[in-house]
Parts: C-alpha cells; sequence; structure tokens
C-alpha cells in the first residue's frame, strides 16, 4: 500500500511537472485559419479576409454591422462614442489557453474561427465555418437592453481601388477607364462602370470583389430572404434582413467563396 | 518514388558498406564498438579523397572527360570493390539483439515525429536544401571543388568542404531521383539517427535504459527550430553534430570495456567532422580528443585535479566570457547574415521555451542535483560537457546558437535523468506506464505548438510550405527547355534559390544574391523604360559559372511582394518571402506591359505564381 501511495504521489508530481512544462510553451498568437487562398483571423476590429504578405483586409465588423429603425435611421452595433471611449471589449487577443486551443485547432483541422465583442448593451459574437473555399459566416447579437430590433444589417468592408461588380459584368466601384480595360483584357469579360448610384441593391443577392493586388476573387452570396446592397460611399457590402429572436438572440449568416479568378467565380457561384 | 527512397537510404549505406571493408583491414583485433560510425566514416574519408585527387590531377593533366563521367567511374569503381568484399570478409561479434528494441522505437519516435511534422506540409520544409542540392547537382555535371564557393556561388563563404555534398552526389550518380521524394528520405533515416544516437549516448553514460529511451524521445520530438535545427533538418552542421555523438559514444563504450580506440579512427573521425563542418566540427573535435585524452590520462590528473575548483573557474571563466562577448565591439563578425542571429538572452530564453516548454527548468535542476547526488564520473563528465556547451550557445556572438546542435543531446541526457530521477520512484508498474504514456503526449503536446509557431508565416493556400505545385511546374518547364543553355535566371533571391534547384538554370548567387545584385533588381521596380530594364538585367553575373548571353527573368507572385519591402529588407541576405505568392492583376498587368511594349522580352511561360520572361539582349548592349 505504502509502495502503491508513494507510486501515486511520484505520478502527481511528475503530472504536475510536464503539466506546467507543456503549458509554459510559446504558443502562436496570431493563427488563421485557411479558406482558398485568403486567410482568417480575428484582430481588434473584427473577423477579417486577407493575403499572407499583402496587407489588405476585409472585414466583418461591429463598428459598421447595423440595426435599422422604422425611420429608416440606422445605428451601429458598437458606436463612434463607445470606440472613443473604449467602453468595449473583444476577445481578439486571446489568453494564453485560449491560444493553445486554437493553435491545435488550426493545426490539425483549419475548420473555424471566431470572436465576440461586448459593448454597454450587446454581445455580438462572429463565426466563421470554413470548408475549403466556403466561408460560411454566422453572426448572433443578444441585446442587453431588452430592445427587439427588425432589420439588421450585417456588412464586410472592400478597398477603394477594388472592382467590385455583379453577375451581369456591372462595375459599381469606380476606377479608370485603362483599369478596367486592362481586367476586361486580363480576364476576357466585359465590366461596364454602373455609378449611378451611391447604394444599389443586387437582385441576385451576388457580388465579387477583386483587388488588383491581391490574387484571387472574394464572392458574396446572400440568402433569399436577404437585401444584399453595394455601399460604394462606405467602402462595405451590406447583407441587410428582417430577424426574429430566438432563444433572445438574433442569428443571421451569409456565404463567402473564395475564388482563384473571376472567371471561376463567375462560372462556379 | 522508391528508387528516391532508395537513393536517400543509399546516402548512410554507400560508404557504410565501402567502408567496412577498409576498416576491417585496419582493424583486425576487433577493438571497435560500434563500429558503423567508423564504417560510414572511413568510407566517406575515402570516397571523398579519391574524388578530390581525381579531380586536381585531371586538372593538373589537362583531361578532357568531363568531371561528372570520372565520379561515376569513382563511384562504379569503389561498389565494385568494396561493396562485394562485405560479403566474404569476417563479421565482428556484434551482440544486434540488444540494439533490436532501440532501433525499433527509435525509427517509431521518428516516424511519429515525420507525420506530426508534415501535417499540411506537402513538401520538405528545410529551406536549407535548396543549396545544398543545387550544390550536388553541379558536382553530378562536373562541376567540382574542394571549395563549395567555387561551385556554386549560392555559398559565399566556404563553412566546410564538399565532403556532405559529394556523399550526397555518390548516392544520387546511378539514379534519376525526385529531389523532394529523395529529401523525405534522407531526412527521416537522419532523424532516426538522431533518436538512435541519443539513446545510445544516454544509455552509454548513465546505464541506465530507461534514460536512454527518454532521451530518444527527447531527440526525437523537441525541435530546436532556431538555426540549430538538430533533428528534422539534414545539413552539415547536425550531420557533423550526429556523427560526433556516435564517436563519442563509441569512444566512452571503448574505454568503459577498457580496450583502447585506435588512433587510426580518432584521427579518422576527427578529420571528418573538421571537413563536414569548420567550426561546428572544431568545437566537436575539441570534446572528442579532450574526452580521448581524458579518459587516457584521467589516472595521472584526476589526483592533480580538484573538481569542485576546476568547476568554479570553470563558471567564472564562461560567465566572464558571455559578459564580454556582449560588450566588445564585434561589427567586423556581425555582417550580413551573421547579424539576423546574433540573439539577446532573452531571445534565447524564449527559444528554449518554444523548443522545450518549461521542461529544462524543472527537470535540469533536478538531474544535477542526481549527478552531483551520485557523483558517477560519466554523468559528471557529461555534465562537464553539457555546461561548457552551454556557456558557449549564450555568448553574444553571431551563430553561437550553432553550438546548441552539439549541446542539445547532452543537454537532453541531464533533462533526462532529472526525469528519471522522478520516474524510478514510481515503483507501481501501471502507474510508470502511464508516466511515460503522459510524457509521449507532452513532447507531441510541445512539438504540436512548436510546429505551429515555426510553421504559421509558410500559409499559401490550404498548405503550410515554402513551395507550390505551380512553382514545380515553372521549375520543370526550365529544366525542359534551358538546363542545358548556360541562361542565367534572375528572379527574387527566393524564386532564384528554388527554381535553380529544381531546374538546374543557373542563377547568381540564389537566395544569397550578392548585394550589387539586388541593388540592380531593386533599381528595376523603380524602372519604365524595358531597354533599361534589359541593360539592367544584363549587368547581373555571376561570378562562378561562365557568363551567357541568354537572361530569364521569373516574375514570381514572390517577386512583386519581395519588391514592395524596403531597401534594407531587400539588401539583408536573411530576409527571404518564405512562401508562394500568386500573381496580382497588377503583376500580370506589369508583365503584359513588358511583353508587349518591347520585343526584347519573350513570355515563355505562365501560370498562377509566376511568369517566366526570356531576354533578348538590347541594340545598344550588342554593339
Amino acid at each position: 500500500m505504502k509502495k502503491l501511495i508513494q507510486s501515486f504521489a511520484f505520478l502527481l508530481l511528475f503530472i504536475i511537472l510536464l503539466g506546467i512544462s507543456g503549458l509554459g510553451s510559446i504558443a502562436p498568437t496570431q493563427m488563421s485559419a485557411t479558406a482558398g487562398s485568403y486567410q482568417i483571423a480575428p484582430f481588434e476590429n473584427g473577423l477579417s479576409i486577407y493575403q499572407n504578405s499583402r496587407g489588405k483586409y476585409y472585414t466583418l465588423s461591429p463598428f459598421n454591422d447595423y440595426e435599422l429603425y422604422k425611420d429608416k435611421s440606422r445605428s451601429s452595433f458598437i458606436s463612434i462614442e463607445e470606440v472613443e471611449n473604449k467602453t468595449f471589449s473583444h476577445n481578439a487577443q486571446k489568453n494564453h489557453i485560449q491560444n493553445i486551443t486554437q493553435s491545435f485547432k488550426e493545426y490539425f483541422k483549419n475548420d473555424s474561427d471566431e470572436i465576440t465583442f461586448k459593448s454597454n448593451d450587446k454581445t455580438i459574437l462572429y463565426t466563421a465555418t470554413i470548408r475549403n473555399n466556403h466561408i460560411r459566416i454566422d453572426r448572433s447579437v443578444s441585446f442587453d437592453d431588452n430592445s427587439s430590433p427588425k432589420i439588421l444589417g450585417m456588412t464586410i468592408s472592400f478597398q477603394g481601388n477594388d472592382f467590385v461588380f455583379d453577375t451581369k459584368g456591372n462595375l459599381f466601384t469606380y476606377l479608370p477607364q485603362d483599369q478596367i480595360n486592362i481586367f476586361n483584357s486580363t480576364f476576357g469579360m466585359s465590366l461596364n462602370a454602373n455609378l449611378d448610384f451611391l447604394q444599389i441593391a443586387l437582385l441576385d443577392k451576388r457580388v465579387f470583389i477583386l483587388n488588383p493586388d491581391l490574387a484571387g476573387t472574394i464572392a458574396i452570396k446572400g440568402k433569399p430572404n436577404q437585401i444584399v446592397r453595394i455601399n460604394r460611399d462606405a467602402k462595405i457590402i451590406e447583407i441587410e434582413e428582417v430577424v426574429a429572436p430566438k432563444n433572445e438572440k438574433y442569428s443571421t449568416s451569409f456565404d463567402i467563396y473564395l475564388y482563384e479568378s473571376p472567371n471561376e467565380a463567375l462560372s462556379s457561384l | 518514388m522508391i528508387i528516391s527512397l532508395f537513393a536517400g537510404i543509399l546516402f548512410f549505406l554507400f560508404p557504410t558498406l565501402v567502408g567496412r571493408t577498409f576498416v576491417r583491414m585496419w582493424n583486425k583485433k576487433k577493438s571497435l564498438s560500434f563500429p558503423f560510425v567508423s564504417y560510414f566514416i572511413s568510407g566517406s574519408l575515402l570516397t571523398y579523397l579519391v574524388t578530390v585527387i581525381t579531380y586536381y590531377i585531371a586538372q593538373l593533366a589537362g583531361i578532357k572527360i568531363g568531371f561528372e563521367y570520372l565520379f561515376a567511374g569513382i563511384i562504379g569503381i569503389l561498389s565494385f570493390i568494396f561493396i562485394p568484399a562485405n560479403f566474404v570478409i569476417e563479421k565482428y561479434d556484434l551482440k544486434i539483439k540488444e540494439y533490436i528494441l532501440p532501433t525499433l522505437a527509435s525509427f517509431a519516435t521518428a516516424a511519429l515525429t515525420t507525420l506530426l511534422w508534415r501535417i499540411k506540409s506537402p513538401y520538405p520544409l528545410n529551406w536549407d536544401i535548396y543549396e545544398h542540392q543545387t550544390l550536388t547537382t553541379n558536382i553530378l555535371h562536373g562541376k567540382f571543388s574542394f571549395f563549395s564557393s567555387q561551385v556554386t556561388d549560392t555559398f559565399g563563404f566556404n563553412g566546410y568542404s564538399t565532403i556532405f555534398h559529394s556523399l550526397l552526389a555518390a548516392s544520387q550518380t546511378f539514379f534519376h531521383i525526385q529531389i523532394f521524394d529523395y529529401w523525405n528520405s534522407v531526412s527521416m533515416v537522419h532523424l532516426w539517427l538522431v533518436c538512435l544516437a541519443s539513446y545510445l549516448m544516454a544509455k552509454e553514460i548513465t546505464g541506465s535504459r530507461a534514460v536512454g529511451y527518454i532521451s530518444m524521445l527527447l531527440g526525437g520530438l523537441i525541435f530546436d527550430s532556431t538555426i540549430s535545427f538538430t533533428n528534422l533538418f539534414l545539413i552539415p552542421q547536425t550531420f557533423t553534430a550526429l556523427l560526433f555523438i556516435f564517436l563519442f559514444t563509441q569512444l566512452i563504450k571503448t574505454l568503459k570495456t577498457g580496450k583502447s580506440q585506435p588512433l587510426i579512427f580518432i584521427a579518422l573521425g576527427s578529420i571528418f567532422l573538421l571537413l563536414n563542418h569548420y567550426i561546428v566540427g572544431t568545437v566537436a573535435v575539441f570534446f572528442y580528443l579532450g574526452t580521448y585524452l581524458y579518459f587516457r590520462f584521467k589516472n595521472f590528473l584526476t589526483p592533480k585535479i580538484n573538481r569542485k575548483h576546476a568547476m568554479l573557474i570553470g563558471i567564472i571563466l564562461s560567465a566572464t566570457a558571455i559578459v564580454i562577448s556582449g560588450i566588445i565591439p564585434l561589427e567586423s563578425l556581425n555582417k550580413g547574415e551573421g547579424e539576423a542571429f546574433v540573439l539577446s538572452f532573452a531571445d534565447k530564453w524564449n527559444t528554449l521555451r518554444q523548443t522545450y516548454g518549461l521542461l529544462p527548468l524543472f527537470f535540469v535542476p533536478i538531474g544535477i542535483y542526481t549527478i552531483a547526488k551520485r557523483k558517477t564520473e560519466l554523468t559528471l563528465y557529461t555534465l562537464d560537457i553539457a555546461l561548457a556547451l552551454g556557456a558557449m550557445v549564450l555568448l553574444q556572438l553571431p551563430y553561437v546558437m550553432k553550438f546548441f546542435v552539439l549541446d542539445k543531446y547532452f543537454f537532453n541526457v541531464i533533462i533526462a535523468i532529472g526525469m528519471y530521477t522522478i520516474l524510478k520512484q514510481i515503483r507501481n508498474f501501471a502507474l510508470r506506464y502511464i508516466s511515460y504514456f503522459i510524457l509521449i503526449f507532452t513532447l507531441i503536446f510541445i512539438f504540436v505548438l512548436n510546429s505551429a509557431n515555426w510553421k504559421q508565416i509558410l500559409i499559401y493556400k490550404n498548405t503550410q510550405s515554402h513551395i507550390a505545385e505551380s512553382e514545380i511546374k515553372a521549375a520543370a518547364f526550365l529544366k525542359e527547355e534551358y538546363s542545358n543553355s548556360n541562361a542565367l535566371l534572375i528572379s527574387d533571391p527566393s524564386t532564384q534559390y528554388i527554381l535553380e534547384t529544381l531546374s538546374n538554370v543557373n542563377t547568381q548567387g540564389g537566395a544569397y544574391m550578392d548585394h550589387p545584385a539586388r541593388a540592380t533588381l531593386d533599381n528595376i521596380s523603380q524602372e519604365q523604360d524595358p531597354n533599361r530594364i534589359t541593360d539592367s538585367l544584363f549587368q547581373v553575373k555571376d561570378k562562378v559559372t561562365q557568363d551567357t548571353n541568354t537572361r530569364l527573368f521569373a516574375l514570381s507572385g514572390r517577386y512583386f511582394v519581395w519588391q514592395n519591402q524596403s531597401k534594407k529588407n531587400k539588401q539583408d541576405l536573411s530576409f527571404n518571402i518564405w512562401h508562394t505568392a500568386d500573381l496580382t492583376l497588377t503583376n500580370k498587368e506589369y508583365i503584359n506591359k513588358l511583353v508587349s511594349q518591347s520585343d526584347q522580352f519573350k513570355l515563355v511561360f505562365q501560370n498562377e505564381s509566376i511568369a517566366i520572361l526570356e531576354v533578348v539582349m538590347s541594340d545598344l548592349d550588342l554593339k
């Protein structure tokens, strides 16, 4: 019995020392999941899609996401005042244990990433679920102030020099004609500038983004009950829908597909 | 694939079989322990000696036959003479049974480590294989010298002779290898041998199989991922360390059995270590000869040395050296790539944590305590070496982390002793097995975090790799069309480095492109006029290989990412674009402009990540 107790005691000591040793390892602090030729990872301002070493980010952010009121006025989930006063929190910087968990998950599987923001009256969770070149974006919002919004908008930002276009070849961003010509000749397409409106809703709920300094094309696909709108002024794509709470949470989602070229995007989606 | 894997095994097997006959001729008394290391070293030195002599005689005699044929002849003759002799010479009485389990366990550890390491990484992750394969391929194409920098300008200085590459070339001579399969094979066997060497050394020092097995696990699953790369990468420094450990183990085993180690094999071992890496080899030889002399004359020395005083003096001297190395001006040493490899104490502590977690924090003191308490001569001696090499690693000089490649084996023995001090107190059989299982799990845990950290900058699509399929296809095109043309390929350092190895089309320095060429390439990014770009490209010259009128301009995604870096980064020899990048619309527009606005650029290949232009000299240059 004494031998067994001694063995248990030393086993326990060994486990504790090994446990501390293992947890004392340095874990990567900015792991990212991969989808097609892009990566996705949480940052201080939201969940961003980007490419290694290229410095351009397409972000899903509570600073841009919004609720819409009956008078058509809107307010972002986290207001400028809250940003300036820093009265919100997020978990982009994970603690050591979370970093370890995320590192293991992404080392072996690479299937999801998420970030949570908390403001005075809201908790917003963004989740990206990845399968090959497809990212399903889920956002759940809970309102702590018992407000019950009717319409919520999700957004994804784009860059000033992006080609933002639809399935019919309408180009919704202002770009010099020689740039458009280069695009058309490179990809064998015929984009035509359509700049009549600063904001335009797309009937087939599909929009494509190509940045000349990135390799690949981002395709965004809304659901039938959603309005997919290009907001050229704010450089965001808005995905808006009428919502109803479920377990006191408002959940919305949409799909992002990442392709090698606009031709592949148009033929696949 | 099977041929490449076999050729990889031949890297170790061919010199061993050649050397076995040679060793038996010299050592009829059979006094060698672990004779395989002496077989390998003797065979390697014999092969290299014959190669060097033949090359220089052929040079002096002005023999016109290409050296590639002479080299193939040398390997063929050595194989023909020495390998069949293995079947007729007298065998050593080796207790093979004693080594079956450690050999199998080493293989299992190496296989597990390799499986974990290669998750999401389809190609070898050893960046250095490209330069070593480039030199090897040059030898196979008849370019040879004792000095690596004279075979290819990828080697800017001579840190070692070409013995390592000659052995690689010997194993590839008669086979059409797939480069990545070959390197996967040699790296796996290297890792296997690292695990086995870790076991054998720890077992010989402590007399404990358990300590040997723990050391084996540490040898395989602990990856020193900064500068030294002991286990996962086969390169001259890691190979030197591996052979040193086998030689050290052989020496102490022979001395323990009361036999004397034949001086000829001590000399051959020392020469091999030096030829294989001048700096790491010199330190290895110092400890190898030091060990031999210490044990040879210990009866004379021991009564005259007060161990405590010697230890105290050693610690004071080491501490002084560490402090002074941080103060004295060493700008002359800290130049070029070396500048990037001066690690602060904080960096070194973080490197240690990334490599081992906090294992050393607990188990090194316990190990030292046990060694001090037991006062066994060999374990005390091991501790001395571990501390001496550790002090060298702590010096504030460039590249000193390379010495960890030697220290890691000794350091692991100390940790293994520390672990076993606790484990042997677990006397219940089942609980002890559980504790070994938990140890393996912890080492896997540390290894995965370390690998995740190391590989996170290598993301390209769903892989973590230095290279992609598209670049391999580009290299295949170059090999088919230009490998016999003496063309000079120009791109950013990383693209050059990879393409030169895979296509055998020459570049200026590969990843170690010289500073003037880097400046020329930097100027090209500001240039719009195709004529001026052409002129600049023809200013890039290879100092080793004869000039040619064909220039190939490889415009890869990496090239454009590199061109967007600061001037400082572009001149930094340690800065590379480590992962593949695809061409963007802007990149494609640049390429199209160059091709359409000038007839000096002809697009000969393009895919998603690279375009290759053949460059024609402008009229101005032709005049």
